[in-house]
């Protein structure tokens, strides 16, 4: 460490006034509140550098030094020790220097930085309160072309649709009295798909897929039906496309934030599936009520499908409670209570006849 | 230093000597973790202020002529750079997207392909432009004895030149020597170290020079040729050895002709497992050892008032370059770009020289203070090379 010493020593450095590349060498000694700079070759007088307005802006080793004066002169001090008992003593800053020019674009900085948290903070809010009014706007052929491309993809990965036409009619029955009640027409393609998966979809413009493993687990043509009410449930409320336009809103904001760093990016988009499951924990709770209504209007039991939730909740119970933030759906545990609350005793589904075609969907393939 | 005090004036003014860089890893492997940790938790906004600190250290290292360069930009100016091209050139991008999405004019597939296009072409030229304004923040935040170094020129004529000369390749990729020169002739012609520009093709040399390098791209392009039409030969050829021995109508020829080639798993293995990568790998040497000698070359034609500078590197010492890169990426997981800039810089410095003596005196302050533009278009591309 540098003692008082070198505050009243003069050290040796090299002097640049600005214009020039050619340096000086020159003597440079404290003096109060400033630095005076002596050229022992001149007899002209010493130039002096305020310290408030002087700034250690590199080096380590051989301290550069800057001043907001004439901030195109440098001074290189020879070693370290002036420069770091100025700084000890609370005389001398480090960083960079400012200039009037330089406090412009700080200020400016601070007006683009705010405004960046202000639109970043905006769109957070705007995505979700947006989605949903824009999803009911979209027009029904926009929908129906995302449809039917979201459905191929899901048919690619998933398992092609299975082509038994009693099946289909079946299908396309219980479906059509799920929605007899409805006002206006609402788009729907339903169809099995032929893997083993335990599951359904609803995608934009009205296009359901059950996974004829669902139906091969089903003990009922009930708990189908309860399915089947709860997809068509989504789609009345429009939550695929308010997804697909939610998930649009977040990408690009994601895009602006992400870097290439890996990590970062990890950490981002595990937030944004935070945000977005918790929407989606709603949606399926919307779901699964306006589900109950149809099955109701239908005279249809809302017990199949409570009697679905209850082997699955004690299959998976555990987990659940302890994964509830992160998954997109309610806890089964809890989904079976609500549709048994809903006291609904309706007629069966489909007759026993009927209950064994659809069985067969994917028999043939 | 050579200019000692009391020594005549004039004489003490001129230096020569080289270009080194002195930066050793061990120096910034707590300023990377200190990067990659603050990346992490402001969830990347942080890299302007880290990219910032890997060049002040990276400069600071340079020595020209035992004189150290200077960084003086800030985190500050890339992020207000990269805010004005988010809103500038994203958003803008992003609505139209939706708008042309929603209104279902993208259905119709001829206004969907001239719509991509268009909006590639002006990705083309925003990256040229991006580059050429990215070089210019840098050199004129750079110093070198209290001198401002700068560019000159218009970024957005840069991206024409940019556009053109990379569509042309696309269509003609033998002028690929040309474009190169070209570009390179339109950067150092405009880069300024104080008042006085560098020069370029000081001695009308660049037409011969041109020529040597066709000479050398030949190669490159001749594995690349064999890359493309090696399989299609291989198809001629297993083609005509069922042709010849067949009379049959050309319908059922064609068929035969298919069913032949796709029975031949053995040949078709040989042909993708072996000869295909072999005949890449030659390629990517050839393309090296073609782009150093471009480079050697180009850097003869450029000068500084009496400085000439000199590259000269093996394929050997550069392919060690990028192989110690590549591992450091992969075992980093990105995070140790700075590294691998550290290595760039130093294997750079080590295979250039400077020949020539220079007179301080000759060189002052330049008047143009460009402190306004940032690189967001560059950051927004992906391209802060350091």
């Amino acid at each position: 460490m540098a003692g008082p010493d070198a505050l009243a020593s003069s050290h040796s450095a090299e002097f640049f006034d600005g214009n020039s590349p050619v340096s000086k060498q020159v003597e440079v000694r404290a003096d109060i509140d400033q630095l005076a700079i002596i050229d022992p070759a001149e007899t002209v007088d010493a130039i002096h550098w305020h310290l408030v307005e002087t700034r250690w802006i590199d080096g380590a080793d051989k301290p550069v030094l800057s001043t907001s004066a004439t901030p195109d002169a440098r001074l290189v001090l020879d070693s370290a020790d002036l420069a770091a008992e100025l700084v000890a003593l609370g005389l001398l800053s480090k960083g960079i220097v400012e200039t009037a020019k330089s406090r412009k674009t700080h200020t400016q900085a601070w007006k683009y930085g705010l405004a960046a948290i202000g639109v970043t903070v905006a769109l957070l809010v705007a995505i979700p309160l947006l989605s949903g009014p824009f999803a009911r706007m979209a027009p029904d052929s926009w929908r129906h072309k995302m449809g039917v491309e979201s459905a191929e993809v899901i048919e690619t990965l998933l398992g092609k649709r299975c082509e038994n036409t009693d099946a289909q009619a079946i299908l396309d029955q219980l479906m059509a009295r799920l929605v007899k009640n409805l006002p206006g027409n609402e788009l729907l393609d339903v169809a099995v798909l032929d893997t083993k998966m335990i599951n359904a979809f609803a995608m934009a413009g009205g296009q359901i897929r059950m996974m004829n493993g669902l139906i091969k687990n089903a003990k009922s043509s009930d708990e189908v039906a309860g399915v089947l009410a709860h997809e068509i449930a989504h789609v009345i409320l429009r939550h695929p496309e308010e997804f697909a336009f939610r998930q649009f809103g977040y990408e690009i904001l994601l895009s602006t934030i992400a870097d290439s760093g890996a990590v970062t990016e990890v950490a981002a988009s595990a937030g944004m599936h935070l945000v977005n499951s918790a929407h989606s924990r709603d949606a399926e709770t919307a779901a699964d009520a306006l589900g109950i209504e149809l099955l109701r209007n239908a005279g249809i039991s809302s017990g199949g499908i409570a009697a679905f939730f209850a082997r699955h909740a004690s299959d998976l119970g555990k987990l659940e409670n302890v994964l509830k933030f992160v998954s997109s759906h309610p806890p089964s545990a809890a989904r079976k209570e609500m549709f048994e609350n809903a006291g609904n005793t309706g007629g069966a589904a489909l007759s026993d006849e009927d209950w064994q075609t659809l069985k067969l969907a994917c028999a043939n393939s | 230093m050579s200019d000692e005090p009391g020594a005549p004036d004039g004489a003490a003014t001129v230096i020569e000597g080289s270009i080194d860089f002195t930066g050793r890893t061990g120096d910034i492997v707590g300023l990377v973790i200190k990067n990659a940790l603050l990346n992490i938790i402001t969830l990347g906004f942080y890299r302007f202020w880290g990219r910032t600190n890997v060049r002040r250290y990276l400069w600071r290292k340079t020595e020209v002529f035992a004189a150290p360069l200077e960084y003086t930009g800030t985190g500050k100016e890339l992020f207000v750079g990269f805010l004005l091209i988010v809103v500038l050139v994203f958003v803008p991008y992003a609505i139209l997207n939706v708008v042309l999405e929603s209104s279902g004019l993208l259905a119709d597939a001829t206004f969907a392909i001239a719509y991509n296009l268009l909006v590639t072409l002006i990705i083309f030229y925003l990256i040229g432009v991006a580059s050429y304004r990215a070089r210019r923040y840098r050199l004129t935040r750079t110093r070198w004895r209290s001198i401002r170094l700068g560019q000159t020129g218009s970024s957005w004529r840069f991206g024409f030149w940019y556009l053109g000369l990379n569509l042309l390749m696309f269509f003609l990729g033998l002028i690929t020597p040309y474009k190169n020169m070209k570009l390179w002739q339109l950067k150092t012609q405009n880069t300024h170290v104080g008042d006085r520009f560098l020069e370029f093709d000081r001695e009308g040399a660049s037409g011969k020079i041109l020529l040597k390098l066709y000479a050398r791209f030949m190669l490159p392009c001749f594995f690349a040729a064999l890359v493309i039409y090696l399989p299609a030969l291989f198809f001629v050829s297993e083609a005509a050895a069922v042709a010849i021995d067949s009379t049959l109508a050309i319908d059922e020829l064609s068929e035969q002709i298919v069913g032949h080639l796709f029975a031949l798993p053995d040949n078709y293995g040989t042909l993708i497992t072996v000869v295909w990568p072999l005949a890449f790998m030659i390629f990517l040497a050839c393309l090296v050892w073609y782009k150093l000698e471009e480079t050697r070359l180009l850097v003869s034609l450029t000068g500084f008032g009496p400085l000439r500078p000199a590259f000269e590197a093996r394929g050997g010492s550069y392919f060690g370059l990028w192989l110690g890169n590549m591992l450091i990426q992969i075992l980093t997981l990105g995070f140790g770009l700075p590294f691998t800039q550290l290595r760039y810089v130093g294997w750079v410095c080590k295979h250039t020289q400077i020949d020539g003596q220079l007179d301080l005196s000759d060189i002052s302050q330049s008047l143009d203070d460009d402190l306004t533009s940032g690189e967001g278009l560059a950051e927004a591309f992906d391209m802060g090379a350091v």
